[in-house]
């Protein structure tokens, strides 16, 4: 009698124990991440928000596990997507537009915005209080690759203020990009365009003081964004929403993060670059509006974009590319 | 004839060689007393020194001990006393037969027009005429030798060192150019040195034959050539020449383990 | 070969005849197929991207190549013409290979007069020879400004080879010949320039050979990262924006112009050797 009863209660506790196990069904449901192989065109501060989006974990969280390579090339980057050695590119929306106009059957459409205008800066030799455009005329200035966007934004920044870029300054556009800075503490040139955080070394050092920013002057016009093959994102549409979703969140973080927190997610992807540029770099930006606070692009900026590219004389006008057939809205519309 | 001195005048030189491996005698004490207006021949086994005492006498080589004395006079180590001619024609494939011939005026600087003239003439008068404005490479190995042989002529020096000129030439040519030779020298006059490996073509062209050993180099024995000039061929089926001939054979085999190839 | 065999055709044997006539075939038939070879080539790289097996945005097609050439006659970047542009790249390896066999030369013939010189720089030159000028372009910006790197580049890459080339044909002259010009009493400057330099002409074209496709590559490299005229600057642009038929129609006339090069220095060959 006294058996059964143990039995009995041994029954029910283990029952009972049951019930408080760990749900199998809901453990089930944790698929395997996916991995996405993404490419970035340069190593820059302009992508801050991606690289927070990497650090804390936000693409783990929607379920991608991503390997970052750095193109150093626009031409690289995009010919990492169409030979499918990479699923998700960030790079400038130029090179979708001539992928566009093209003969190639695969297209690169843009999903998800990052970057909200040019980020270049430009720097002068020699200090002024006030800096008037005019003060350019009959110079030299160290622009960038020819067909290059920031020598198209700079040049348009130029024409905005009414100077001539072929008649009253003189380009320089013949360095190669790894030899610019050395160039610039060579003494050549009077003024220059780099980007953060080059610019605000430059001046942290006395080597040089930053008079503008070429993306204010011009305005917005998405400057860098991802995209993917439209064979891609037809087959994977989950996970570009989740991408979408993960740089929505970074990008919300970084708007509104205290600067020293910012500068500590940034550091480890700019070893060799001291913490005071940084900080000054991320206090531009971030005043500049430069970082994106959402990923939607809208039609303005993108027709801005081809504006310059037209000016620029890279594309010829009949060749245009409709805004909807660039990027595809729905991902941005719909990220959370 | 003995109250003025020989026109070349080897005296007691001597040729030691300092290698990285070790020290090589290539020549014991030879002297050689050469009258002017002679024909001399010498032979010997390879390796026997004959090239060395031709490097000597034209100054390309100082002798270790011993004097070379020209017309009585010290020549030791100076360059441009005595014509040489190399056994290989050293042609320059880049010039013309014409311009080859006057390199050795042209070093010594006179002038071209004139050099191009003296050479001109011999060029004609020894069998080259045609052939003057034609490279090397058109020209079998007679007339090349012939060529070269002229060059040395036209340096116009009294002595000249000829090195087995005609040692690479096939049996018929070799004849013909022994002939060309008699007759130049007869014509010139000047002091000929001779080196060979043929002992028969020796006797012919020489009145006087030094036999070399080898190993270190040094002269056997000088033997005088009594044969009536000018030399006809069949002068070497005469029994003198057939002695001489054999007496000489007798002391290249007794000296050397291997025998040059005679005639 | 038609002049002097129509003549003797006529009184040739018919065997004679038949070998005649088989090695002309023979002859046609290499042609032949050497045109056919390029045709299919040219075939493959026009249909393979518009049938879309590759991607056309990476090769562009032959029959791009024309319009772009006529197009960039007229506007191309900096507003140069194309011809500018390969006049600019042409030029810049031509004075590149002249300077540097005319320097290297007058080294190697340093080198020759004082062989104590040598002994001590041999292993300089043999390090400086190996290492890769290309890896220098960026610095050569720096220390020479924006077009002179570029005669730089094309000096530098081809310097080393030459001294060594033409120090090495030095030493290969025949040492009897020296000995000859010794004889005569050659001084040491005669003997340089009547006998080694005359016989070292063969290297001198073999030399140059070797410089001009260098230095085209130098000036190429070059162009690619600092200038602003030339087709490598062309190649550089037209990558940049996806123009590849810019960058094809700048490779085929690179092609063109490295052919006439060697065509040329071939032609000197012929005329100099005509005597040896």
């Amino acid at each position: 009698m006294l058996n059964r009863r143990r039995v009995l209660k041994g029954g029910l506790v283990a029952l009972g124990s049951l019930s408080v196990a760990p749900p199998y069904s809901a453990r089930a449901q944790l698929k395997p991440l996916v991995k996405v192989r993404y490419n970035e065109v340069v190593r820059s501060i302009l992508y801050a928000p991606a690289y927070v989006a990497i650090v804390k974990g936000y693409f783990e969280e929607v379920g991608i596990e991503q390997t970052l390579s750095t193109a150093y090339g626009g031409d690289k980057s995009v010919a990492a997507l169409l030979s499918n050695s990479a699923d998700i590119a960030l790079i400038g929306p130029e090179t979708a537009i001539y992928v566009q106009i093209s003969d190639s059957s695969t297209k690169i459409p843009i999903f998800c915005g990052l970057t909200a205008t040019d980020g270049f800066m430009l720097v002068g030799r020699e200090k002024v209080s006030k800096f008037e455009w005019s003060m350019l005329k009959g110079k030299e200035i160290l622009g960038f690759r020819p067909g290059s966007t920031p020598l198209l934004f700079l040049e348009a920044a130029l024409r905005k203020n009414g100077i001539d870029p072929q008649k009253d300054v003189k380009l320089s556009n013949n360095v190669a990009v790894p030899a610019r800075l050395g160039s610039w503490l060579a003494g050549q040139n009077q003024y220059a365009i780099f980007i953060e955080p080059d610019a605000s070394q430059l001046e942290l050092d006395g080597k040089g003081q930053i008079v503008a920013s070429i993306g204010e002057t011009v305005g917005f016009a998405d400057y860098t964004t991802f995209m993917a093959t439209d064979k891609y994102i037809r087959e994977n549409p989950q996970v570009i929403q989740n991408w979408t979703n993960a740089i929505y969140k970074a990008q919300k973080w970084t708007q509104s993060a205290p600067t020293a927190d910012v500068v500590k997610t940034l550091a480890p992807f700019f070893p060799g670059v001291s913490a005071e540029a940084l900080i000054a770099a991320t206090n531009r930006y971030r005043k500049l509006k430069i970082w994106k606070s959402s990923p939607a692009i809208d039609a303005k900026a993108i027709e801005k974009f081809q504006d310059i590219l037209v000016e620029g004389k890279v594309l010829d006008p009949a060749k245009r590319v409709k805004y909807q057939d660039l990027v595809l809205t729905q991902f941005a519309n719909a990220a959370k | 004839m003995l109250s003025s001195p020989p026109k070349l005048y080897v005296d007691n030189v001597c040729m030691t060689f300092k290698t990285a491996t070790g020290v090589f005698e290539a020549l014991v004490p030879v002297t050689l007393s050469i009258p002017s207006g002679r024909f001399v021949s010498l032979i010997g086994p390879s390796g026997c020194g004959k090239s060395t005492i031709f490097n000597i006498i034209a100054g390309l080589l100082e002798p270790t001990a011993g004097k070379v004395l020209i017309d009585g006079v010290d020549a030791t180590g100076t360059i441009g006393r005595v014509g040489y001619m190399l056994q290989k024609d050293l042609l320059l494939p880049w010039r013309s037969v014409l311009d080859n011939v006057i390199l050795g005026m042209e070093i010594q600087g006179v002038p071209l027009r004139e050099a191009r003239e003296r050479a001109l003439s011999l060029l004609q008068r020894y069998g080259l005429s045609g052939f003057e404005y034609l490279y090397p490479s058109t020209l079998s190995g007679g007339m090349r030798q012939r060529a070269a042989l002229l060059r040395t002529l036209l340096f116009d020096t009294d002595i000249i060192l000829l090195d087995e000129p005609f040692g690479a030439l096939d049996a018929q040519t070799k004849l013909q150019m022994q002939e060309w030779l008699m007759q130049l020298w007869s014509d010139f006059g000047k002091t000929v040195l001779f080196v060979t490996h043929d002992v028969e073509e020796a006797i012919y062209l020489s009145d006087e034959v030094h036999v070399m050993g080898t190993r270190p180099g040094c002269i056997l024995e000088s033997i005088l050539i009594m044969l009536p000039r000018p030399r006809v061929r069949t002068s070497s089926l005469t029994p003198e020449f057939i002695a001489i001939k054999e007496h000489c054979l007798n002391l290249l085999t007794a000296s050397a383990p291997a025998l040059p190839e005679a005639a | 070969m038609s002049k002097a065999n129509s003549a003797t055709l006529a009184s040739a044997s018919p065997q004679y005849r038949n070998w005649l006539q088989r090695n002309r075939r023979d002859q046609i038939f290499v042609r032949v197929t050497q045109l056919a070879v390029l045709l299919v080539l040219l075939i493959l790289w026009e249909v393979l991207p518009k049938a879309q097996i590759i991607n056309p945005l990476f090769t562009s097609y032959p029959s791009m190549l024309w319009p772009t050439f006529l197009e960039l006659l007229t506007a191309t970047p900096q507003q140069a013409s194309i011809l500018s542009h390969t006049l600019s790249t042409v030029v810049a390896t031509v004075i590149g290979f002249a300077a540097a066999m005319v320097l290297g030369t007058t080294i190697a013939a340093t080198l020759w007069w004082w062989n104590s010189l040598y002994k001590v720089l041999d292993p300089y030159l043999v390090v400086a020879n190996a290492m890769p000028k290309t890896a220098f372009v960026p610095i050569f910006y720096i220390w020479l400004g924006a077009t002179l790197s570029i005669y730089g580049m094309s000096l530098a890459i081809s310097l080393f080879v030459t001294i060594l080339m033409i120090y090495s044909g030095f030493q290969s002259i025949d040492p009897n010949k020296i000995k000859l010009a010794q004889s005569f009493g050659a001084s040491k400057g005669q003997i340089l320039r009547k006998v080694v330099l005359p016989g070292s002409v063969p290297t001198l074209i073999a030399t140059l050979k070797v410089n001009a496709g260098l230095s085209l590559v130098g000036v190429v490299v070059g162009e690619f990262q600092s200038a602003n005229l030339g087709l490598g600057y062309l190649i550089q642009y037209g990558s940049q924006i996806f123009k590849m038929n810019i960058v094809m129609t700048a490779v085929t006339i690179l092609a063109i112009v490295s052919s006439v090069m060697y065509l040329a220095i071939s032609w000197l060959e012929a005329v100099v050797m005509r005597r040896r």
